[in-house]
């Protein structure tokens, strides 16, 4: 049945890291040695078709294998990477429904975006240095999504987290945009702290950190030892959970670690497509719902994932609304429609996390790609107040943009509308035990989140494209244009952001139309998504029944009610935006900008939220750097003057002048203080005078994959924990009399 | 271990047949001597010689080592010299890399020391009889080894900070270091005489049964209060034995306590690493390389041999006794004074000081766990009558594999960035502020891209071996039911964060910055571009194929606190055994779904 070589898994992401080994070793050369043009085209023909074998690897195995074979999951060793003890990390790739979807997502949009990126990079004088990065980003992202073990994962995490840094300070002669990477690069590496520290937790239970091995435990449901071990006082599962899903606002920009996005824009916009809207942002999201069955015996977690979605989705919008910046607009939409898929997927839906994910990457990357023709066109001004009447000159690139935002903003029947219709009703269906109450919450705020999407999608749409054009005449006379290598891969992505929504058909809407289309994408994830409906029955009662939208819960009119809703509300600010923006900025548009006073203040500043973790995070951190640098360092050297006082030779004359400044007498009275803190520690104990005898010993158990802690057969033991003076010594069963053991 | 009778005339035999279990060892001392004799004959000029023949040395010594390396015979532990020195995997792994590190520097010292115009050939001579004393340190088995290993390194290595006699910091740091190196070797000897006094012994084996015995007997002095209360009476010879035992435990703990200290002022740790800044900034470069790579490996050897496989017997690791909160103190200490300092820096080598200060921290971690996890392995075996292959003792050995594992890439990795600071300095000027370093990347592709392997190595970021150092490391730590421990390493990660901040810097600065008018002049020869790109490679490759490395690290961790003998042997036998069985195939999850639908 397998009639596909196996390497096939490998060369998907080997193909793209060879064309990145090849620009990176000889695109320099090329670039130097060979005439301009040429060069170029030895460069991007060899950075498109690695992406391009890629993505017809990724098509073949999936129609091959997958559609035709009828294979479900295919699991390839690469090589057998790390014994440690039992524990093994095998670099192993996994191709299942999920990673499927993510692969055809990632290397399709890719490869239109690498075909867009020739256009817009034509004049860039590093443009084989571009291409590498781009190629290496889409190895690590697919490393990332093919990885069976949580560690592969971890390393295209970490790899896909250096492209987009290497990436947004690609323009680097600008030391805000170096910074603005650095920025991406430090947030993220505390997202990767929590994604590391929740695989120490769960390897303290699953000892193990293949994707299997952790289902397999997660399989005992409320009897799984995710649940019964405790660490820290809280169940295991809560805490590697929330620890990974702070790995996820890190990576995917939500609250608190949101603001990199933003400034991320710094980058060639092919690079916020790609990068920045499409697929790396969305790995968060992937990782949740790879890891399903573990957020589903978390509760706790999934309340905060589906709270942080949604407000996060409210506060990115409502910010958006007022920016000026057409790529920060657009950065802010996909912080908020990042938190949608964080609130379909605390709330258990799955299939509409991965649904609106893929519909997200096919919109955003054309609404970005649309606006980096706009940026190219005018000149490499991204400021929409002096945009306008664009229409005339682009009209291809305006009809995609208008399609795209159709789309976004949730209007039938274009992709957009299915999936954000299926989170916000699987918002409000799938009823977690303890609080419904989230549930309204996620829907809400997903529904007010919807209206002001629609209003700053259309609000960008009609300042950038209709009214008459507010810039200089000598741009409007002479750049703006579009060119067929930037416009057909946007033709292409509107088209998917057109129908893609048909993949996620509504049965509700098939009981009122007759067309009773089947629910592809569900049907599809369905091997993967059952896991945790199996696994985690006592707590999520909608999961219990098995999938979405046949499970009883809303009846055909609630659903067409929260379409009717949805879209209600999408058309009507759709057509505010129009009034107030249709023809440039209105006066009722200055109007209600008086009227909001502060309000429009708050979110024109993004809520003053860089300058408060600028003073509540980086000032704290930085005083106290520069108080460790006074302590040790400068003190030090202030007080020797090293080279400062030129003239004086000899070693001699320095040998007395390093006695008499006191130096190393500060020196050696550190070096007296740390013996002293040594011997401090201990003798400083108030229990060391009381001499119990040592019936107590540690006794360190290590839950095994069933649950069980060992226990000392029959004996009573106690288990002393220890730290300085902190001494808590648990009794697991009556003293035994006169118990004395102690030491050899 | 028993005492063989003396017999003159098998001695000779017996000594050379220990000196063939430590020849690498014994090359790199001869050839210290044999550099000293050659040095005495060259004419000036001919001083590049000098590097040859030590590199011909070094490569004896590494072959030689290869033939103890992955041999069975060792797997037990042979000890040489009548227990003075042991001969097991831990040393055969420290000995190729000791070698290494040495051979590393040998390339670039002569380069660097001509361009800085201190050319002296003694140098290669003192840096073998260096590494000779470090290579001694992993072999220890006695505390006077231990203590003539740390002080032959410790003292060549002042010379050799102090041989850039036309500069002035140079002497200045060596001033510095050797004051304060030989306050911390004074304290060291106060505690070697403390141990005696409590134990009676100087070799290992000894001070461990001695540890125990006295710990046994002040124990008792419950028992014994409790008789008298009850109105029973000792004996005057019961009373005199429990009195002894208390007496030696008062000297035990102080005695523990000052090696301590001085071994964490070798590895400078916080608040004793105060020299190490000045020492590294002004030594010369390549010493300095040797400083963070020889030097702090031979130091993590000395806790690795004496504290977590000699003093982790229960009593002596938990609290209210154990040295092992002072350690995780010191820990906690040192990471985060190393890290928030090396954010405000802006000369490279105080920042790769600092770091390396920040990195032993993270290191003391992993020797608090692996003591913690043989102190409950030491205690069910006492109160069990266990056999000593509970499963803390296998956390242990994991833990001392993950320490191995760690300084040994940390000092590859440090290595590289050290010797590439070197070698931009071939304009007598050391290209030492941050804003040098710009636009490296346009002008020297090759060493930038060294370099940036190298400190995203130091960083932790995969595929680097860095990272696979830390994972394993930081897993150690946290399997530890401590809740402490477990906050120290989520305070551990977090300061890998502020890791990724200052490093990311230099590399920002030589990809990212525009290159200054006024090219940085390199160092002559091939050395250093050699050197940058094995330690890259290596960085890379260790932790790309992680597998042989790791399998070495637990094979000569395994069984760490074991005496040397047959039942040592059995356990690692057990492992090779164990590496043979394994199925290289992955696990087959238990609910994988059948293909097809």
């Amino acid at each position: 049945m397998n009639a596909v070589p196996t390497q096939d898994l490998l060369w998907i992401i080997l193909a793209p890291l060879c064309g990145a080994i090849f620009n990176l070793v000889f695109g320099r050369l090329a670039m130097r040695k060979l005439p301009d043009r040429t060069a170029r085209e030895v460069v991007h023909l060899v950075a498109i078709s690695a992406v391009a074998i890629a993505c017809f690897l990724s098509f073949s195995v999936w129609w091959d294998v997958m559609v035709e074979g009828g294979v479900r999951r295919l699991v390839q060793t690469v090589y057998p990477w790390i014994f440690s003890g039992e524990t093994m990390i095998g670099f192993d790739l996994l191709l299942d429904p999920l990673s499927a979807v993510m692969i055809l997502v990632v290397t399709g949009v890719g490869l239109l975006i690498h075909i867009f990126s020739v256009g817009y990079m034509a004049h860039d004088p590093d443009y084989h240095r571009y291409f590498a990065y781009l190629n290496l980003f889409m190895a690590s992202m697919l490393i990332l999504v093919l990885g069976k073990s949580l560690l592969v994962t971890f390393v295209g995490w970490e790899g896909v987290g250096l492209c987009s840094y290497l990436l947004i300070g690609f323009w680097f002669s600008d030391e805000a945009k170096a910074s603005a990477g650095r920025k991406a690069f430090v947030m993220n590496r505390i997202g990767d702290f929590g994604f590391i520290l929740g695989l120490f937790a769960l390897y303290t239970v699953v000892h193990s950190l293949d994707v299997d091995a952790i289902a397999a435990v997660a399989a005992r449901g409320a009897q799984s030892p995710l649940v019964t071990t405790a660490l820290w006082g809280v169940p295991v599962a809560t805490v590697a959970t929330l620890l990974l899903f702070l790995g996820c606002t890190g990576k995917s920009a939500q609250i608190p670690l949101y603001t990199w996005l933003p400034d991320a824009m710094a980058g060639p916009t092919p690079v916020s497509a790609l990068i920045h809207a499409a697929t790396m942002v969305t790995a968060g999201v992937y990782l949740i719902v790879r890891l399903n069955f573990v957020f589903a015996l978390a509760p706790l977690t999934m309340a905060i994932v589906a709270v942080v979605g949604g407000v996060t989705a409210l506060f990115a919008a409502t910010i958006g609304i007022t920016q000026f910046d057409i790529k920060k607009v657009l950065a802010y939409s996909t912080v908020s429609q990042l938190g949608y898929m964080f609130l379909a997927a605390g709330m258990g839906a799955w299939v509409a996390a991965i649904f609106h994910l893929m519909t997200h990457a096919f919109f955003k990357a054309c609404l970005f790609l649309g606006s980096g023709s706009v940026i190219e066109a005018c000149h490499h001004n991204q400021d929409i107040r002096t945009m306008g009447g664009l229409r005339k000159k682009m009209p291809i690139t305006a009809g995609t943009f208008f399609i795209s935002c159709l789309a976004i903003a949730g209007i039938f029947p274009f992709a957009g509308f299915f999936s954000k219709d299926e989170i916000l009703v699987g918002a409000y269906t799938y009823a977690s035990e303890w609080s419904p109450l989230i549930n309204y919450l996620g829907w809400g705020l997903g529904t007010v989140a919807a209206a002001c999407t629609a209003f700053y999608m259309f609000r960008l749409y009609y300042l950038t494209f209709e009214g008459s054009f507010r810039g200089d005449e000598h741009t409007w006379t002479h750049h703006v244009a579009e060119y067929p290598i930037m416009w057909v891969p946007l033709v292409i992505l509107a088209f998917l952001a057109t129908v893609a929504g048909f993949l996620g058909w509504p049965h509700a809407l098939g009981e009122v139309t007759g067309l009773h289309l089947p629910h592809v994408l569900e049907r599809w994830l369905e091997p993967v998504t059952a896991t945790s409906a199996r696994f985690a029955g006592p707590y999520y009662v909608g999961l219990r029944d098995g999938g979405f939208a046949h499970d009883g819960h809303v009846t055909v009119g609630a659903e067409m009610g929260f379409m009717g809703v949805s879209l209600g509300v999408a058309v009507v600010f759709w057509l505010w935006a129009r009034r107030l923006y249709g023809d440039g900025f209105s006066k009722e548009a200055e109007a209600w900008k008086a009227r909001l006073g502060k309000l429009y203040e708050a979110s024109l500043h993004k809520y003053w939220v860089d300058e408060l973790y600028d003073a509540v995070v980086v000032r704290p951190f930085k005083f106290l750097a520069k108080l460790c640098y006074r302590f040790f360092d400068a003190l030090v050297v202030d007080g020797v003057g090293v080279g400062g006082t030129a003239g004086l030779v000899g070693w001699l004359g320095d040998v007395v002048r390093v006695f008499h400044n006191g130096n190393v007498r500060r020196y050696l009275l550190a070096l007296l203080v740390g013996v002293g803190l040594v011997l401090a520690t201990v003798y400083g104990n108030p229990t060391v005078s009381s001499l119990e005898p040592s019936a107590v010993h540690r006794v360190q158990s290590r839950p095994d994959l069933g649950g069980l802690r060992t226990t000392l057969g029959a004996e009573p033991y106690r288990i002393e924990i220890g730290f300085g003076s902190w001494k808590k010594v648990i009794d697991l069963g009556p003293a035994a009399p006169g118990a004395a053991g102690g030491e050899r | 271990m028993t005492h063989a009778p003396f017999v003159a005339d098998t001695m000779a035999s017996a000594t050379l047949q220990d000196l063939g279990h430590l020849a690498p060892m014994a090359i790199v001392g001869l050839w210290g001597l044999l550099l000293m004799a050659t040095d005495a004959f060259a004419a000036v000029g001919f001083r590049h010689f000098q590097r040859r023949i030590a590199l011909f040395g070094l490569a004896l010594a590494f072959v030689a080592g290869l033939t103890i390396y992955g041999n069975a015979d060792y797997d037990g532990g042979v000890e040489v010299f009548r227990g003075f020195l042991v001969v097991d995997p831990f040393s055969a792994i420290l000995d190729l890399v000791l070698v290494g590190l040495c051979a590393g520097t040998v390339l670039v010292a002569g380069d660097y020391a001509r361009t800085h115009r201190f050319e002296y050939g003694e140098q290669e001579s003192l840096l073998c009889i260096a590494t000779f004393g470090a290579m001694m340190v992993g072999h220890a088995h006695d505390l006077l080894a231990l203590f003539l290993g740390i002080e032959t390194m410790s003292i060549s290595v002042y010379v050799l900070v102090g041989a850039r006699w036309n500069a002035k910091p140079s002497a200045e740091a060596a001033l510095k270091y050797f004051l304060m190196g030989a306050f911390a070797s004074a304290i060291l000897l106060m505690g070697i005489a403390l141990l005696y006094g409590a134990t009676g012994a100087t070799a290992f084996e000894g001070i461990r049964g001695g540890v125990a015995e006295a710990f046994t007997r002040w124990l008792r002095i419950n028992d014994l209060a409790r008789a008298l209360d009850q109105g029973h009476t000792a004996s005057p010879a019961a009373s005199d034995l429990v009195i002894q035992g208390v007496a030696k435990a008062a000297l035990l703990i102080p005695g523990v306590l000052l090696v301590l200290g001085a071994l964490l002022f070798k590895v400078s740790a916080v608040p004793m690493h105060m020299w190490t800044p000045d020492a590294y900034e002004g030594a010369p470069t390549p010493v300095t390389a040797f400083m963070a790579s020889v030097v702090k490996v031979a130091g993590v050897a000395a806790l690795l041999r004496l504290f977590v496989a000699t003093f982790s017997t229960h009593r002596l690791v938990t609290a209210p006794y154990g040295w092992t909160t002072a350690v995780a103190l010191v820990a906690f200490l040192t990471m985060t004074v190393g890290n928030l300092a090396a954010v405000r820096q802006s000369n490279v080598k105080r920042l790769l000081a600092y770091s390396s200060i920040a990195h032993v921290g993270y290191l003391l971690l992993g020797v608090v766990a692996a003591a913690n996890f043989y102190g409950e392995a030491f205690a069910s075996d006492a109160t069990l009558g266990g056999d000593g292959l509970s499963w803390s003792r296998d956390a242990g050995d994991t833990a001392v594999a993950s320490v191995l594992l760690y300084i040994v890439v940390y000092a590859v990795a440090s290595l590289g960035a050290f010797v590439t600071v070197a070698w931009l300095s071939g304009n007598k000027h050391e290209a030492l502020e941050a804003y040098q370093w710009s636009g490296l990347a346009r002008r020297h592709p090759g060493m930038a891209l060294g370099m940036t392997v190298c400190l995203l190595s130091l960083m932790g970021l995969p595929p680097m071996a860095g990272f696979f150092g830390k994972l394993f490391l930081f897993r150690a730590v946290f399997e530890n039911s401590n809740p402490w421990l477990q906050f120290l390493v989520v305070w551990a990660l977090l300061n890998a964060v502020v890791g990724a901040y200052y490093y990311l810097r230099l590399v920002v600065a030589m990809y990212f910055h525009t290159p200054p008018k006024t090219a940085p002049v390199v160092l002559p020869g091939k050395g250093a571009p050699a050197v940058v790109a094995v330690t890259a490679g290596l960085s890379v490759a260790l932790g790309v194929l992680m597998q042989p490395t790791l399998d070495r690290a637990d094979l000569a961790a395994r069984a760490f606190n074991y005496p040397p003998g047959p039942s040592k042997a059995r356990r690692v036998d057990g492992l090779r055994a164990a590496w043979e069985a394994r199925d290289p195939t992955p696990p087959v999850a238990a609910e994988e779904p059948s293909p097809g639908t």
